[in-house]
């Protein structure tokens, strides 16, 4: 046989098979969640006239701003034509800024990417490392200590985390800024604090995860075999435990995505998640409708990502 | 030893989160009667004093007082928090209880229905649905039960689907009972130990979230005293009366702690298999 044998052939188009299944699933799911964030939205409480036409509007302006935006018509017209303008790439136009969308949304992104990035590495490293050291040492005064302080993380609202960080590193010890995004070392504090929080959940599930590595039978071969302890933790269990820890960071990037709309808030960094917050404020229903839908939908991708690659990395997870 | 240990530490743990939670509770329910302060009542000679004997938290840019805020906010937390959980929990519930029951194609629509609420990341779905109702506490508490209730309608169909296979549910069907009998008197009483152990749990985030919406002005509405909108208001003063911040803040993650704590020692307790979300 060759580099491919017919079974690696077989797998592969299995795998295929999956994502494809799973793209269309997704594109279902997204789909709906569009339909669903466009009938929801519908039913907020804001006049847009008021706020495209500020007050004290004439009548024939109002006329023409309900004729430009398309709100005579009713809601399922509304959004078809919503829809169609949807894959054509067009969001509508913000009415606070009669900026198109799809601009504003776009020039937030790379903020929230790299925002999320960075305190994705912090709450990884950080999370997997507590968590394989508190499994070890199960029961230890560190292991109480560190699950302790992981649980009250886990109970601490972010912008309240956010709001400690700020008192502390950049009002009492000047060290960074309090807002902005101007300069790297304005990233330190936004990410810092949101990895924080996404790595409490995840020290607290690596450690659970662990310990069922380290109970199995293959650990206790390995260390009568004479292995030393680091060996058999880092080659043996940890490597085991390399899947479901993928899995748990993997399913992180919710409470990442949601806890950064608050972090951005707060540290006034302009990514995705305060355009929400801000379009909310505003009554800015496109903008509001137009940034949910990109979070939610990036989600759903990142999730598809994920599924994906542990078809690839972990050959015995069945393929349904 | 050790392991005997670690369960006088859990407990010990467990009973403190049990302490802090009554006191908490008495505070909202007692705590207005002992209160002499009005907490919407300002003092405009008294404003940012920090802690002293006649206001014990200090008082706020408005001059009122902090402690007697802080009391009235317990009561709205908590409520908050219950009648969110109770929303969540109810429906939840049903939907669960029939999509375990019925698998097939009521089972798949119900379960692809809730994914798409899932695939709302974290607390985007609260946002949408408080977005739509309008800033208020009534809004928020329909969209913490609405963001909370696939995660009830998946503890139990998973209690569903074990449950429905026991021999006493089997009897019952041989006996002609009905359906909606069977799922009333043979499983829901034995999904409730599960959901009432996950419902501390959830409670703690319902109040975690209710704080983080009303801080971001999508909840309760100031003047209103609230934790959240409290911890809002202080930020603007939080070089010079960080107390401002710091009360609030000490009691919503004291509060959710506490919840958190007894939520994981009652799961490690009663039923090892929920262990770990």
């Amino acid at each position: 046989m060759g580099l491919f044998q017919k079974r690696d052939m077989q797998r592969f188009i299995k795998i295929l098979r999956f994502i494809f299944k799973r793209l269309f699933l997704m594109a279902v799911t997204i789909f709906i969640l569009i339909t669903l964030v466009f009938f929801t939205l519908s039913f907020m409480p804001v006049d847009p006239v008021s706020i495209l036409c500020g007050p004290g509007a004439t009548e024939e302006s109002i006329k023409a701003v309900r004729k430009e935006f398309g709100l005579d018509d009713p809601a399922y017209i509304q959004y078809f034509r919503f829809l169609k303008n949807l894959i054509q790439g067009d969001l509508g136009f913000s009415w606070r800024s009669r900026q198109p969308v799809i601009v504003e949304i776009m020039s937030a992104i790379p903020y929230t990417v790299i925002l999320a990035f960075a305190a994705m590495i912090i709450a990884t490293l950080l999370g997997i490392i507590t968590g394989i050291i508190s499994a070890k040492k199960q029961f230890s005064l560190i292991d109480n200590i560190s699950m302790g302080i992981s649980l009250i993380g886990v109970s601490t609202p972010i912008f309240i985390l956010a709001l400690i960080f700020i008192y502390i590193f950049a009002y009492r010890l000047g060290w960074f800024p309090t807002s902005g995004s101007e300069t790297l070392s304005h990233l330190i504090l936004p990410s810092v604090c949101l990895g924080l929080f996404v790595a409490a959940s995840i020290a607290r599930l690596v450690r659970a995860s662990m310990l069922d590595v380290l109970r199995q039978d293959y650990i206790r071969t390995a260390r009568a075999k004479g292995l030393s302890e680091l060996t058999v933790v880092f080659k043996h269990a940890f490597r085991n435990a390399l899947i479901p820890i993928l899995t748990i960071v993997g399913m992180q990037f919710g409470l990442l995505f949601g806890g950064s709309v608050i972090t951005e808030t707060v540290f006034a960094w302009p990514g995705l998640g305060r355009l929400i917050i801000t379009s909310i404020n505003f009554k800015d229903a496109p903008v509001l409708q137009g940034g949910v839908m990109f979070f939610a939908g990036g989600f759903t991708l990142i999730n598809l990502i994920m599924d994906i690659f542990y078809q690839f990395i972990d050959p015995r997870i069945k393929i349904k | 030893m050790e392991g005997y240990l670690r369960a006088l530490f859990k407990n010990r743990i467990s009973i403190l989160s049990l302490i802090i939670i009554l006191f908490v509770i008495g505070l909202a329910v007692f705590g207005p009667y002992f209160e002499k302060h009005d907490p919407l009542e300002t003092h405009m000679a008294k404003m940012l004093r920090p802690p002293t004997a006649e206001f014990p938290f200090g008082t706020d840019a408005l001059g009122r007082c902090v402690a007697s805020r802080i009391i009235y906010g317990a009561r709205t937390t908590l409520l908050a928090g219950l009648v969110a959980i109770a929303i969540g929990a109810v429906l939840g519930t049903f939907l669960g209880l029939v999509s375990g029951f019925y698998v097939g194609k009521v089972d798949n629509l119900i379960m692809r229905g809730l994914d798409v609420l899932l695939a709302f990341p974290y607390f985007l779905l609260a946002v949408v649905i408080v977005a739509a109702l309008g800033p208020s506490l009534n809004s928020i508490m329909i969209a913490i039960g609405i963001w909370e209730m696939p995660y009830y309608a998946r503890l139990v169909r998973g209690s569903v689907l074990s449950i429905k296979e026991k021999e006493y549910v089997e009897a019952a069907r041989m006996v002609g009972e009905k359906d909606s009998s069977i799922l009333m008197y043979y499983i829901l009483p034995n999904c409730i130990s599960p959901i009432i152990i996950m419902s501390t749990v959830y409670y703690a985030w319902a109040i975690l979230m209710a704080s983080t919406l009303s801080f971001l002005g999508l909840g309760v509405q100031p003047p209103a005293p609230e934790w959240g909108v409290m911890t809002a208001e202080g930020r603007e003063y939080l070089l010079f009366a960080p107390y401002l911040l710091f009360f609030p803040a000490l009691f919503v993650c004291l509060t959710a702690s506490a919840f958190n704590f007894l939520g994981d020692a009652l799961r490690d307790l009663l039923d090892p298999r929920l262990h770990m979300r």
